[in-house]
């Protein structure tokens, strides 16, 4: 009877184990092939997170990241892609041609791809009567953004292969990133006709303005050794960008330009006037370094931001490079 | 007793069975592989729109044009059409709540649309039909996605953690006493309150938690300022502020008075500024900024008057004479002996003939009178004090350092032998040094105790590096003096500090010091050194530093094994590089066949059914190698999975391998969002292939070190094995634990403390 019993052990054991085995292995399994969508259903899932995050305000808070924590424009845009190419034979006909089109579009304006954007919305608008007057109107100001952007100097790529010289003529180069501001400004005022009053481009255009003040203020930093009063002026440019964009949410990160700026200021002094030579002025000294060290304290307490971390590891960094005047010239 | 044969061979042959598919199938010789490995790809019949594609497509545009009654019309008729089942092959249960969750996206207010998710799971929930895991998971992330809700998260967070010390003080001691026989329950419970209330008193004012709920309680007045909640959470925020304002400035004084205690008056005022600045309030902040004012004003008075004092005493006279004698003449020790013998001039003289004996390479002869110059009273000799300032520099004197230190070093090193971690000094910081000492009390006498245990453990144990400060000042001294009178000591110190850390390179250097330094001994130290370069290649990341390494090291040993072995390694890394490393496993492809299948790889099915007689794919699977080629890996002819793989490369059309990458990364995404345990780690190298890929960008390989990317997709089953690992529902961690000191054991359930968030770092 007993070895009966044990008869049975083997096989009742092996089942339970593959039982259980299986019962673990099925949900996630199962998971894995119940969300596999087909293309209305997956241009569904697109629109619907892409929509979620248009009329969000990127000039005052950063974009809005997937659940990857990729850029949710950019995540869309190369999710809407995928589906273009996985789903090409389905998607022949054409049906969801305009949609498809448009929701790129709104997804590259966020990128700053202004004129591929104007062409997507000028696709849209020729294919898909209902959304044309939309797409037209985010064409053209697509376009007019464009064409604003294309006035004065942009950053250049400093890795380029071809770095194009910085032009020496400062004068001009203000007046056309004064021209390019005053077109934003202008565009952005024409929103009012065209647009709703929340229309998600008041952001963009806002952006797009702050970059010229980036752009202007880098300007002045590259100069800052070949201009008279090159120093004081890039620092000037510096502190105005913190003004005009106190509300921006790059506001930390040109705080910290401003200190970087104030930081190098005080390291050039003490190599151009060592702090053991005659020559050398404490208060002077001081200043940079408070002015300095002051930013990088207020950004590093900014809890819960990247920034914090980069502002209190440089101002680690800055005081040990004080560490080497001597004691008697400067203590911290 | 037969019976019981029979039942133990039935065991094995069960068990026979059970493993015999698996050792057959690693045994089984495999067919090679050549030629074509793929299916023509399969183009898939253009899809003739249904109503309810036209309705989705209409939803859409409503949608993206915020157009309210184009979007309920377009529901309207999708529910139609899956009522009337007019459509069976479109799965509309499916997708009417995703279309639902569409319209709900173009509502206006966050809360508004949270809400609308929560329903939306809610009625997905109630009707398991129309389970979507994918669109599940969205509308958990959207009603988890709150600042206030955070916020409140976070601050129960703070919560439980205490809840979880406090309930770990009382259960420990408890079960403690209670597995002893209760003999020794007033010692355990007096132990365990204490250290308990210890930790209470050196917790954070203001912890981590608190200060994440606070940002997001200020996030969500920065984002709806004009809400109903707006003004009861910027009165939280207000609150918190000061609370955390307080407890900062505490922390600074509490810094500050650190700083006075050590006798650094300068940090201490700085500090308890900063304190006043954080907390204006805080009196004593104000009070140590004070204090610490009038210590330092003293320390710069002290200086101004301790400049003019020692000289005082000398005649300006004989002063400008004596230093006219030693610039006019070159023999400084002569002139040295000549103001030794002049009255109130000795200890210059002395101080002279010092550095006439350092110049004269009698470096030993010159520090020893100097040292005896530094020890007398600087009151009474004009030059005690710039002898000792000599005599103290590292940077002059790093053999004076490296003797210092050593003594130090040893001191330290026998109190850490003797009393481990308290060598330091108590735990609680901010308790009260004689409290802190009795606390730690019990603990330091099991240290004591244990310390032969841990003596006879040593050679295996960690220890703190005792010789580093030992080892910079005898390097600073080697590039100091490189012909010094203490060369050949330093350089044997260095020699066995460096091989005792196995640093051979660094050893062989020193070795390259040592005079008659045994041959046998430094050929075996460049194996060693050869290896370590090797050592350092393998790991390397980067494909050019790698391959750079390697070669270095070839160069560097050309004579020795390790080192030709270097150059054999340089020259296969060379000659296998790719321009890309990106690999999909065997595992993957089985399991996601959409991926593996002919609208995609189209790799033959024969290859990935597990029978090896008709050709077999490596678990390693398959690899974008760059341009349009794949890299297949097919098992040897031996059929086993650990000889080297037979590599088999493809190149496949643009429109493949677009196909590929675009259902690749739609996959790998799916599966991220629906399973938790898959992982999808941010590699931006994989990125820009992919997206150069999909956009059929890859004709010309992107060759750069940094653009190559060795990214593994791989399946759960290969990352987790068999049984995924879990972390237990409950909330409490069952623990048996013992110790030598009381020789008591302990068996409770542990509450788990909350996990940081993955951001924590940033709200240090």
């Amino acid at each position: 009877m007993r070895n009966q019993k044990r008869d049975w052990v083997v096989p009742i054991l092996l089942l339970t184990g593959a039982a259980l085995l299986a019962v673990g292995c099925t949900p996630y399994t199962k998971r894995r092939a119940a969300a596999i969508y087909d293309p209305a259903e997956s241009l569904t899932e697109i629109v619907a997170v892409l929509r979620r995050h248009i009329p969000d305000d990127t000039y005052r808070f950063p974009p809005g990241r997937d659940f990857t924590g990729r850029n949710v424009y950019r995540s869309s845009l190369l999710r809407l892609e995928n589906i273009e190419r996985i789903h090409r034979d389905e998607m022949r006909s054409g049906y969801m041609d305009s949609v498809v089109a448009f929701s790129k579009a709104r997804s590259l304006e966020r990128l700053r791809g202004f004129d591929l954007a104007a062409n997507l919305y000028r696709e849209a608008a020729r294919k898909d009567g209902e959304l044309r007057e939309e797409a037209l109107r985010s064409a053209s100001v697509c376009e007019a953004v464009f064409a604003a952007n294309q006035i004065g100097m942009d950053l250049p790529d400093p890795v380029a292969a071809e770095v194009v010289p910085l032009s020496m003529d400062t004068e001009e180069v203000v007046f056309q990133l004064d021209r390019r501001i005053a077109e934003l400004v202008s565009i952005l005022g024409g929103l009012d006709s065209s647009h709703q009053p929340n229309s998600h481009y008041r952001a963009v255009i806002r952006q797009e303005i702050e970059r010229a003040d980036v752009i202007r203020s880098h300007y002045f930093l590259a100069l800052r050794h070949v201009i008279p009063d090159g120093s004081i002026r890039a620092v000037a440019e510096l502190q105005k960008l913190l003004t005009r964009h106190g509300a921006s949410h790059s506001r930390r990160r040109h705080m910290l330009e401003l200190a970087n700026l104030y930081a190098a200021i005080s390291r050039e002094y003490v190599d151009a006037v060592p702090p053991e030579s005659l020559n050398f002025d404490p208060p002077k000294f001081q200043e940079l370094v408070d002015a300095a060290s002051d930013l990088y304290r207020t950004v590093a307490a900014q809890d819960g931001t990247s920034e914090k971390l980069e502002a209190s590891r440089r101002l680690e960094a800055f005081l040990a490079f004080t560490l080497r005047v001597d004691r008697d010239r400067f203590a911290q | 007793m037969p019976n019981r044969h029979i039942a133990s061979a039935r065991v094995l042959l069960a068990l026979a069975i059970a493993l015999g598919p698996v050792t057959t199938a690693c045994t089984t010789p495999a067919q090679v592989v050549e030629g074509d490995v793929l299916l023509p790809l399969a183009p898939r019949a253009a899809l003739q729109p249904t109503d309810s594609d036209l309705a989705t497509r209409d939803l859409a545009r409503a949608a993206l044009l915020s157009d309210s009654p184009a979007m309920e019309k377009s529901l309207t008729v999708l529910r139609e059409i899956e009522a009337g089942g007019l459509e069976p092959e479109r799965k509309l249960a499916r997708r009417i709540p995703m279309s639902v969750d569409l319209r709900n996206s173009t509502l206006d207010g966050p809360a508004e649309y949270r809400e609308a998710c929560r329903a939306l799971k809610q009625s997905i929930k109630e009707d398991q039909d129309q389970s979507d895991p994918r669109l599940t998971s969205r509308l958990d992330e959207c009603v988890s996605d709150d600042f206030l809700n955070l916020a409140r998260r976070r601050f129960w967070d703070s919560i439980e953690s205490i809840w979880a010390d406090t309930y770990n003080a009382i259960a420990d001691p408890l079960s403690r006493s209670l597995l002893s026989g209760g003999i020794l329950t007033p010692y355990y419970l007096a132990n365990s309150a204490s250290s308990y209330l210890a930790r209470i008193n050196e917790r954070e004012a203001f912890p981590l938690q608190w200060r994440q709920a606070l940002v997001h309680r200020e996030r969500y007045l920065a984002h709806f300022p004009d809400s109903e909640e707006a003004p009861g959470v910027a009165r939280q925020v207000e609150k918190a502020r000061r609370k955390f304002h307080r407890g900062e400035a505490k922390k600074l004084v509490f810094r500050a008075k650190l700083a006075m205690k050590s006798d650094r008056p300068r940090s201490a005022k700085w500090l308890a500024d900063r304190a006043v600045e954080t907390d204006p309030k805080n009196k004593q902040a104000a009070k140590l900024a004070e204090e610490a004012g009038r210590a330092v004003a003293l320390e710069r008075s002290e200086r101004v008057r301790s400049e003019g004092v020692a000289f005082s005493q000398l005649n300006l006279e004989d002063a400008t004479r004596a230093t006219g004698l030693l610039l006019a003449r070159s023999d400084l020790g002569m002139q040295g002996q000549t103001l030794m013998r002049r009255d109130g001039y000795a200890d210059i003289g002395s101080y002279v003939v010092a550095a006439a004996l350092a110049e004269r390479g009698d470096e030993s002869a010159g520090w020893d009178r100097l040292q005896d110059l530094a020890g007398k009273d600087p009151a009474q000799s004009s030059m005690a004090r710039h002898a000792r300032a000599l005599v103290r520099d590292p940077a002059q004197n790093p053999y004076g350092r490296f003797e210092r230190v050593k003594g130090a070093q040893f001191k330290n090193e026998f109190l850490w032998r003797i009393f481990g971690p308290f060598a330091q000094g108590p735990r609680y910081r901010r308790l009260p040094k004689p409290v802190a000492w009795l606390l730690d009390l019990p603990a330091i006498l099991n240290t004591v105790i244990f310390s032969p245990v841990r003596l006879i453990f040593s050679p295996i144990s960690e220890k703190p590096d005792f010789d580093r400060p030992l080892a910079i000042a005898a390097y600073r001294y080697l590039d100091r003096q490189p012909d010094g009178d203490h060369q050949d000591e330093l350089s044997q110190w260095l020699f066995d500090y460096e091989s005792d850390r196995k640093n051979w390179n660094a050893a062989l250097r020193m070795a390259d010091y040592l005079p008659r330094f045994d041959t046998e001994e430094r050929t075996e130290l460049v194996e060693k050194a050869a290896e370590q370069q090797i050592g350092r290649a393998t790991k390397a990341k980067r494909r050019d530093r790698k391959s750079s390494t390697y070669r270095r090291a070839a160069r560097e040993f050309p004579d020795s094994d390790a080192g030709h072995r270097a150059g054999i390694a340089a020259r296969e890394h060379r000659e296998g590089a790719t321009a890309q490393s990106i690999r999909m496993t065997r595992g993957f492809l089985i399991e996601n066949p959409q991926v593996a299948g002919p609208r995609a790889l189209g790799i033959r099915a024969e290859f990935i059914d597990g029978d090896n007689a008709n050709g077999e794919l490596h678990p390693r699977g398959v690899s974008f190698i760059g341009g349009l080629f794949l890299e297949f890996e097919f098992l040897a002819a031996s059929g086993d999975d650990e000889d080297p793989p037979n590599r088999v490369r493809q190149k496949i059309s643009e429109a493949r391998l677009t196909r590929l990458v675009a259902i690749l990364d739609d996959t790998a995404r799916r599966n991220y969002r629906v399973d938790p345990d898959i992982e999808f780690a941010a590699d931006p190298r994989r990125e820009l292939f992919m997206e150069r890929a999909r956009l059929g960008l890859t004709e010309e390989p992107d060759v750069r070190a940094t653009a190559h990317s060795t990214y593994v997709f791989e399946s759960a089953r290969e990352r987790y094995g068999m049984v995924r690992g879990r972390e237990s529902i409950l909330p409490f961690d069952l623990v048996v634990r013992g110790d030598f000191s009381s020789a008591g054991i302990a068996a409770f359930p542990r509450w788990r403390k909350p996990k940081e968030t993955p951001d924590a770092f940033l709200y240090k």
